[in-house]
């Protein structure tokens, strides 16, 4: 049952009024008449002929036209009929047979012309219900049927009534075809006959004339739907005469629809003015009216109003700005108006100096503005520049110059015309020696003022070369810095000792990257591949050169490709598994790990046995904090320095200095609590020695401060200030350390605590506590030349090392030998022994041990003796005293031997 | 792993083996060998044979193996059990070492005893004070033990 509904709302087929037409016709029975069916019965042809002519007038393309028909003679009477046309386009319309099997149901073109006629067969019924199925089913748009009014009548096949009762309902079977006009939305006519339809609708639409006057002229012709332009068919061409007039006033003589040609070669013109190219187009010259801002217009001219007021102009601005810089590019009225101009531009002021501003900058004030450049007056009576701004007021010349000092006649920087009144800073030579023996300059004012000491604070040499601390670095200090080489700088040479990973993890912790396993892509001189891992130092030796070199306990190198690693520092290339193996088992006993082959520890420069070689290390640290010392030992002692120093502080600053270092030692102290910085040792960290050191530098700092008020009244002034000077001075070294003091400062303070302590002990010979026939002993020419010896065995400008301390003692044994010796006579006894040898002085010399002896007659020795009292070696040959024995001024007073060169030894 | 080493070992003391020594599996077992050593000439132990039993590790090479007298001797350190107090066996002991080379260090342990480090105290004590009273007492027990 065909889909009558199929084309319900589609738009009607052009030409007709409706979708699904069936024109019932009352020709049948001419057919039953008539034997030959060819002959008579042309109406269906003609029929079907008159509806294709009228849907091509209406513009409908020939090629969506299909006809179908159930009987093959008619198909081909068709066919021929078309032939016979003559027109082309007939001769593209489709022709289909309804019983075709070969039809499928997708639908094909647009719209078909179904031509029912009576077969004479039993179910032609079903037949017709199958045609007009296939027809609705082949079609678009929609579906013209023609079929004798007898199909209607005879019907009594039981689907094709209801089908026939469904389309009547419908109003689709109807005795006429309705043919309608598009162009002026009217039914024309119903129409019975092929004629009726040419006559009702000569050219497609209705029989209302055209009248369409685009040119200016008027259409003559009936309604046609198609070529309702007039232009590109040459059946509705206007061939008026045309009207248009020149230029110069001339007639165009061609018709209408042709473009105007002058036959004195001269132009059209549109009523805008431009010249006419095409008659039928609107002008599309470009307008060109100058706009408000003097560029012409860029509008199409048939598109402009001509009033101008809202067009924009799309042109470039060309306006320059008040300094004369061009406008940046930007649409001519794009926001009706430039922007600021942003051009740098170079200005000059009134002053003459040359600004650079930005053209238009909005803070930029050029009546306000102060100059702030350097002012290029020069003063005429020194020819100097005045320092000061533009807007400054120039004033006296300020200028800094080196003008030679009034008293020394030194290069002093100085301002001009002003008097030298500071005292001369130049660098100069001192008076005094330095004690380090460097070539100093110190102040010229200080030149002649400071001591030996105090010059060494000026010294910038470089400190001693070749100083290998525990680092092994050379001391990069200077020589007052270093405290001429007895108290060097901490080092601060990077480290450079190789971490043992290399990677990101801080300084001891463990490394947890794992070797690569992936070969190593180089090739070994022998042009072999290497046998190591990819980024480990390459292993000597070779699978096939020189297999000797591979080292493989498990005897498995023939198995499979197998990987080596080169041990450091041996070099030894042993199998990767093999030392796995060897490096994870455990030790019995807390050692480095070691190469299988030589014994050497492997260095922990293997990265990929890190972890392993680590692990032995960490035995070892365990030891080593075993003996470190225990850790609450250390903070009980760290507490108890605590409690002593803030006990100190609490009992009053009885020490000048005290509170300065008490409150060091204590920020010092304290300091682990609050930070954590791994970088640096802290307390926490210290070895019970070194806190025995803190404890000891502590203590000795007291015990000196502590002695010193008195020691003021006691000493000879120059000696203690000598002492106090000595003293200050390692203390400011130490407190410029930083706390705790590194293991080479430990020890370079206490070597410069046992000199302090040292001095103490020299100086304390010399000082009024003393009896006077100590001191004055001291004081005589022997004692004053083995005293000097002794201090200047301390003074030395080199760490107060072991040797140096020895022969400090030796020195000092020999100056108090010289102050301890008594005579242990009363002074009445020993006058009258002088007198009974002689009343010339020089005679009395003694032995080493300070025991006397009297040299008779000339009073030089001539020969050799032992001590009666200790058996020491005296006398001496050719009037010459041994070296040991000494003159013994103690017993007459002398102050040189009566044989004058007895001494001279 | 540990038994193509043993193997080679074996295999190695066949073709080159120690003067003095001899080593080899006893049974089936790889890993359990008896080895025999000739008492040095120049020393108390001459002419003696003496019988050791060696015991392989899984991870030998790279744990050492164990090794003691089964036969009874003499000297300072070695005790009754026959514990062997031999750096090489314990601390010392390196994959790259090999039985061949362990029965040589044993061999010139018989010759030179370390009295420093002893396992019997009391030989080393006559081993440092009365070598001739060490020489017989050896003697004697390699004639009584070890021949």
């Amino acid at each position: 049952m065909g889909d009558i509904k199929k084309f319900k709302g589609k738009r009607k087929i052009p030409g007709f009024n409706g979708n699904l037409l069936f024109y019932a016709h009352g020709k049948e029975c001419l057919m039953q008449i008539s034997e030959k069916l060819s002959v008579v019965d042309t109406f269906g042809c003609d029929m079907v002929a008159g509806v294709c002519r009228h849907l091509l007038l209406n513009n409908f393309p020939v090629h969506q036209i299909q006809v179908m028909c159930n009987k093959l003679e008619r198909i081909k009477q068709m066919s021929s009929r078309f032939q016979c046309q003559g027109s082309k386009p007939f001769q593209a319309i489709k022709l289909l047979y309804t019983e075709d099997d070969n039809i499928d149901t997708a639908p094909s073109r647009c719209v078909t012309i179904l031509d029912l006629v009576s077969l004479g067969s039993k179910d032609e019924q079903k037949n017709f219900i199958c045609s007009i199925s296939k027809a609705i089913a082949k079609s678009r748009n929609g579906v013209i049927i023609i079929a004798s009014f007898m199909l209607i009548l005879k019907a009594n096949d039981e689907e094709w009534v209801t089908l026939i009762n469904k389309m009547y309902k419908s109003g689709y079977i109807k005795p006429f075809l309705s043919v309608r006009c598009d162009t002026h939305n009217k039914v024309c006519r119903d129409i019975t006959t092929a004629e009726e339809l040419s006559l009702a609708s000569p050219r497609g639409g209705c029989l209302e004339i055209c009248r369409w006057r685009g040119c200016g002229h008027e259409c003559g012709s009936v309604c046609h739907p198609v070529n309702t332009d007039h232009c590109s068919n040459g059946d509705y061409l206007c061939r008026e005469t045309c009207q248009l007039i020149c230029c110069n006033g001339h007639h165009c003589i061609l018709p209408c629809y042709h473009d105007c040609v002058c036959e004195w070669g001269c132009i059209f013109l549109r009523n805008c003015g431009h010249p006419l190219e095409d008659k039928d187009t609107v002008c599309y010259q470009p307008c060109q009216t100058p706009l408000k801002c003097g560029h012409p217009c860029s509008k199409i001219c048939s598109e402009c109003d001509k009033s101008h007021e809202d067009v924009e102009c799309k042109k470039r601005c060309d306006k320059t700005c008040p300094r004369g810089h061009p406008c940046v590019p930007h649409r001519c009225d794009k926001d009706k108006g430039c922007p600021p101009c942003r051009i740098v531009t170079q200005l000059k002021l009134e002053c003459r100096h040359m600004l650079t501003i930005t053209c238009s900058d909005p803070d930029f004030d050029e009546e306000n503005y102060v100059c702030h450049l350097q002012c290029e007056r020069t003063y005429a009576f020194c020819g100097h520049r005045c320092v000061k701004r533009c807007y400054e007021e120039c004033g006296p010349c300020e200028t800094i110059s080196l003008r030679p000092h009034p008293k020394c006649g030194h290069p002093t920087p100085s301002q001009c015309h002003v008097p030298i009144l500071d005292p001369c800073i130049y660098p100069v030579q001192a008076k005094n020696p330095s004690f380090c023996g460097h070539e100093i300059l110190v102040p010229c004012y200080l030149s002649d003022k400071l001591s030996s000491a105090d010059i060494s604070v000026y010294c910038r040499a470089d400190c001693v070369k070749g100083v290998t601390n525990v680092c092994g670095h050379d001391c990069k200090g200077s020589c007052m810095r270093c405290y001429q080489g007895r108290f060097h700088i901490r080092c601060t040479e990077p480290c450079e000792k190789s971490l043992i990973c290399r990677h990101f993890k801080i300084c001891g912790e463990t490394c947890d990257r794992e070797g690569c396993r992936e070969p190593c892509p180089k090739l070994l001189p022998c042009q072999h591949p290497c046998v190591g891992f990819c980024g480990e130092t390459c292993p000597d030796g070779c699978r096939i050169c020189t297999p000797d070199k591979l080292i493989d306990f498990l005897e498995l190198s023939g198995e499979e490709t197998r990987f080596y690693v080169r041990i450091p520092p041996c070099g030894h290339a042993i199998e990767e598994s093999n030392l796995t193996e060897w490096l994870s088992t455990k030790n019995t006993e807390i050692k480095l790990k070691f190469c299988p082959i030589c014994l050497v520890p492997i260095h922990p420069t293997l990265k990929r046995f890190s972890l392993q070689i680590q692990e032995c290390w960490k035995d070892v640290q365990q030891v080593k904090s075993a003996i470190r010392g225990d850790e609450n030992e250390i903070k009980k002692r760290l507490e108890q320095i605590e409690g002593d120093v803030i006990k100190i502080l609490e009992s009053g600053s009885y020490v000048p200095k005290f509170p300065k270092l008490g409150n060091h030692i204590l920020t010092e102290l304290r300091k682990p609590m609050k930070t954590t910085n791994k970088s640096r040792v802290t307390f926490d960290s210290m070895s019970l020695g070194k806190v025995q050191c803190i404890e000891w530098v502590f203590k000795e700092w007291k015990r000196v401060e502590e002695s010193l008020p008195l020691y003021e009244n006691l000493w000879i002034p120059e000696y203690f200030n000598k002492f106090k000077a000595e003293h200050t001075r390692l203390f400011d070294f130490t407190m410029r350390r930083i706390w705790p003091l590194h293991v080479n400062e430990v020890e370079a303070i206490r070597l410069e605590f046992t000199r302090v302590s040292d001095i103490q002990r020299l100086y304390e010979r010399i000082s009024l506590e003393m009896e006077d026939h100590i001191l004055k002993l001291g004081k005589s020419v022997e004692g004053q030349k083995k005293f000097r010896e002794a201090e200047a065995a301390l003074y030395l400008r080199q760490p107060y090392t072991e040797e140096a301390q020895i022969e400090f003692d030796r020195k000092f044994k020999v100056f108090s030998r010289i102050q301890n010796y008594t005579l242990q006579l009363t002074d009445r006894e020993r006058q009258e022994i002088v007198d009974a040898f002689g009343t010339r002085a020089g005679r009395w010399f003694k032995c080493p041990n300070g025991h006397v002896f009297v040299v008779t007659e000339c009073g030089g020795p001539t020969e050799r003796g032992l001590c009666n009292e200790c058996g020491a070696p005296i006398g001496g040959e050719d009037h010459q005293l041994i070296e040991e024995n000494q003159l013994a001024t103690e017993m007459d007073g002398a102050q040189a031997p009566i044989w004058t060169t007895a001494l001279q030894r | 792993m540990a038994l193509k080493r043993i193997n080679k070992e074996l295999q190695d003391l066949g073709t080159d083996p120690p003067a003095q020594c001899s080593a080899g599996p006893i049974g089936e077992d790889m890993f359990h060998w008896q080895a025999t050593i000739m008492g040095p000439p120049d020393s108390p132990y001459q002419g003696g044979v003496f019988f050791l039993s060696i015991h392989f590790p899984v991870d030998y090479p790279f744990k050492p193996p164990k090794v003691s007298f089964t036969t009874r001797i003499y000297h300072p350190n070695i005790n009754a059990n026959g514990s062997i107090c031999l750096d090489i066996l314990r601390s010392q002991w390196s994959p790259a070492l090999t039985i061949s080379k362990v029965l040589l260090s044993i061999c010139s342990l018989l010759c030179d005893a370390n009295p420093d480090d002893p396992l019997v105290p009391e030989i080393a004590r006559i081993y440092k004070t009365d070598r001739n009273k060490y020489n017989e007492l050896a003697r004697e027990w390699t004639r009584k033990y070890a021949m």
